[in-house]
């Protein structure tokens, strides 16, 4: 059975990415999809936003709370759009995983990333480096996702293992990180906690 | 070192010849385990590099990790801390003192090369320690500071010049002296004569557990004991000094034991001059003198002097070995014992034990002796290695006394005639530095004072190292550096126990050195 896309890539500006979930689907800040088509693609979820269509049709605009928007005004929701922001960061073959090289192309659907899948990636200790060469002043939400990506990961394994591998990770973090005691140092105890 | 997960412990971030090298200590290693004077041995790409520890030093990359520190342990399982490894390192400080070629038959050879960046640190394995001496002249003298494999040292170059057994007191010279002494006794290099002031080289001696043979029982064949004290009943010759033995410097080197007067040492030089009787006169004629103005008057010397010399000396008339005539000459028999190849004992046994008067008395008389004796031969007659061991040598070959001294005399011009000192003292410091710089290989164990730490790193290579070394040892622990060894040795010194005596009983024809060894 073919898998089901949960998003689309619908702008693409350097390494500004913007895809949209399917059907409005809330897909959480750190988890990881892939393209398969054209492009062999892993990407981390950075951010997840309300991209406005129309000028001025937000809550402030309406001066109220932004929970109380669509309640009162509906007919915004039309004109907002629930986008998630996406990051490369790997690419792989049938056999492989490696930095990415290639660039993901326009309305490349995204699908899900499985557990199995997960930890092939993190096998690969060049994605510990991606993931610190991730500007956080680009991306402020970096360190929460990467805290969301790796507790998510941790969540799969049993207590015993899970002691294990989180230590295995915090080795790895520490060295790509070495330049960032500040951002390692948040999200090891993000993780750990 | 306690051994980890690998044998590799490190690897080289910088180096020169003049600093020595660096190594960034494994983060899974940790720095509790090694300790300054560790051995560790550095993989190069043509030779490895056998290297002292200098230094170990705690360093950050940067100092937000002190405004944000990790939690401890048992907070967290060490998660923190492990994240903090690559912001937190250990860097140790080595000095390279041997090369060692690849070829595992091959011995040490001096530093003329650095390891490349990168070359991978070890802990050291006992074949490494084996490649430092050759094996038919190594003698097992202790282990590593924090590991057990077997340190040697060459006691065929260790005679071949002075040497010093220096240390506080409890830090386990006599030991360590005993362990020495039995090694140049058992392998033949050279024939002792000891002067033992505190009577631990007789029959048998007294450990923390229990009785323990020594040296005279250990080789009861090679080995004979004199006393000066007849109630010894382990003496094989009592000696006996007769007064024509005696010479105006023997009694001044013990003139503060006397308690000589400003004027004494004047007054004994010109007596000695004018009367070759002079002993005996100050001694046993003086006091009986009627007319000692007329008596002084002949010798051209102050009265009071006069009488204050005799009275100080009549101390010497408690000394019953010291006769007018002696019926036999024991200072010969020593001597001849020496010659053929019998080592020997001094004791000081019965009223004579610890005495210092008598010590230092009948050692310098015995000593010139044998000074006059061998320093006559020539290469050809003298076969033997003959090492004199002294204990207070500070006494002997302080400044004040040395230059006219048969002790500073031996360690100044001996060598040539294969006679040489074995100084054992616990104040270098009061040993003339001209001596200090003659010893050739230096046994150094726990000393405290400054001058005296200075002083026996005179004249060696890498002193501040050295001394660094010197500051972490503890009882039983000694750096052993100079002519002997190759490079400066920490060693816990090995145990004057019953494996060490049935070793040293052991004969040779069943064992060689290789043996020991292998």
């Amino acid at each position: 059975m073919e898998e089901k896309h949960i998003a689309e890539i619908i702008s693409i500006d350097g390494l500004e990415i913007l895809a949209e979930p399917k059907e409005k689907a809330t897909i959480q800040v750190g988890t990881l999809l892939k393209t398969t088509k054209i492009n062999n693609l892993i990407f981390l979820v950075l951010d997840d936003l309300y991209i406005n269509m129309i000028p001025g049709g937000s809550h402030e605009s309406y001066g109220i709370p932004e929970e109380k928007l669509q309640e009162e005004y509906p007919h915004v929701n039309d004109y907002l759009r629930y986008l998630i922001k996406i990051y490369p960061l790997a690419e792989f073959d049938k056999e492989h995983y490696f930095p990415f090289t290639k660039s993901p192309v326009m309305n490349a659907l995204l699908y899900e990333v499985k557990f199995e899948e997960t930890k092939k990636i993190f096998d690969n200790i060049f994605v510990m480096l991606e993931l610190a060469r991730i500007d956080s002043n680009r991306f402020p939400k970096r360190n929460k996702a990467i805290i969301g990506l790796l507790k998510n990961y941790l969540s799969e394994f049993d207590k015993d293992e899970r002691s294990e591998r989180l230590k295995e990770l915090i080795l790895e973090l520490s060295t790509a990180f070495r330049k960032d005691y500040a951002s390692l140092m948040e999200i090891v105890r993000g993780v750990k906690g | 070192m306690e051994k980890e997960l690998s044998n590799y412990i490190g690897y080289i971030t910088s180096g020169s010849f003049g600093e020595g090298l660096t190594f960034k200590l494994n983060t899974y290693v940790n720095p509790e385990n090694i300790r300054i004077g560790d051995f560790v041995v550095v993989e190069g790409k043509n030779m490895d590099y056998l290297c002292v520890v200098d230094d170990i030093r705690l360093k950050v990359t940067t100092d937000e990790v002190f405004f944000d520190p990790p939690v401890d342990e048992d907070v967290d399982d060490g998660i923190e801390k492990l994240a903090v490894s690559s912001f937190v390192y250990n860097e140790i400080s080595i000095f390279p003192y041997l090369s060692l070629p690849k070829d595992p038959n091959s011995y040490g050879t001096t530093v003329k090369t650095l390891p490349t960046h990168f070359s991978k640190v070890r802990s050291v394995k006992s074949t490494d320690f084996r490649r430092i001496i050759p094996e038919k002249n190594a003698f097992y003298i202790g282990t590593p500071l924090t590991s057990k494999e077997k340190l040697y040292i060459d006691l065929e170059k260790l005679s071949m010049r002075n040497s010093g057994l220096f240390g506080i007191t409890g830090s386990g010279k006599s030991f360590f002296a005993r362990i020495i002494f039995a090694g140049l006794i058992k392998n033949k290099i050279s024939t002792l004569l000891i002067f033992d002031m505190h009577n631990e080289h007789g029959r048998s001696i007294r450990s923390e557990s229990g009785k323990i043979d020594s040296l005279a029982s250990l080789f009861s064949e090679s080995v004979k004991i004199f006393d000066v004290s007849k109630s010894s009943k382990d003496a094989n010759t009592y000696i006996e000094i007769a007064y024509e033995d005696v010479e105006p410097e023997d009694v001044v080197l013990v003139s503060d034991i006397l308690q000589f007067s400003p004027k004494s040492e004047e007054t004994l030089e010109i007596v000695s001059r004018r009367r070759k009787d002079w002993l005996k006169f100050l001694l046993d004629e003086y006091p009986n003198v009627k007319d000692k103005k007329e008596v002084s008057d002949e010798l051209a010397v102050n009265l009071e002097s006069l009488d204050a010399l005799s009275r100080h000396l009549q101390k010497l008339k408690n000394l019953k070995f010291l006769k007018e005539t002696s019926s036999r000459d024991s200072i010969k028999s020593i001597i001849e014992n020496l010659k053929n190849g019998i080592s020997v004992v001094v004791q000081f046994s019965g009223d004579y034990k610890d005495d210092r008067l008598t010590y230092y008395f009948v050692s310098n008389i015995i000593t010139r002796r044998i000074f006059n004796e061998f320093s006559n031969l020539t290469e050809d007659t003298q076969k033997n290695r003959v090492v004199i061991a002294i204990e207070e040598a500070h006494k002997f070959l302080s400044k004040q006394y040395q230059a006219n001294n048969v002790f500073g005399r031996i360690a100044r011009e001996m060598r040539k005639f294969n006679v040489t000192l074995f100084i054992i003292d616990q104040r270098p410091s009061e040993i003339d530095p001209e001596v200090l710089s003659q010893i050739g290989t230096r046994l150094v164990m726990e000393l405290k004072d400054e001058n005296d730490i200075n002083a026996v790193f005179q004249g060696a290579s890498h002193t501040k190292r050295l001394v660094k070394i010197l500051s972490t040892l503890e009882q039983k622990q000694a750096l052993v550096f100079g002519y002997a060894v190759p490079l400066p040795l920490p060693i816990n010194v090995r145990s004057y126990d019953e494996e060490f005596i049935d070793e040293m009983k052991e004969v040779k024809t069943t064992k060689s050195v290789k043996d020991d060894i292998y």
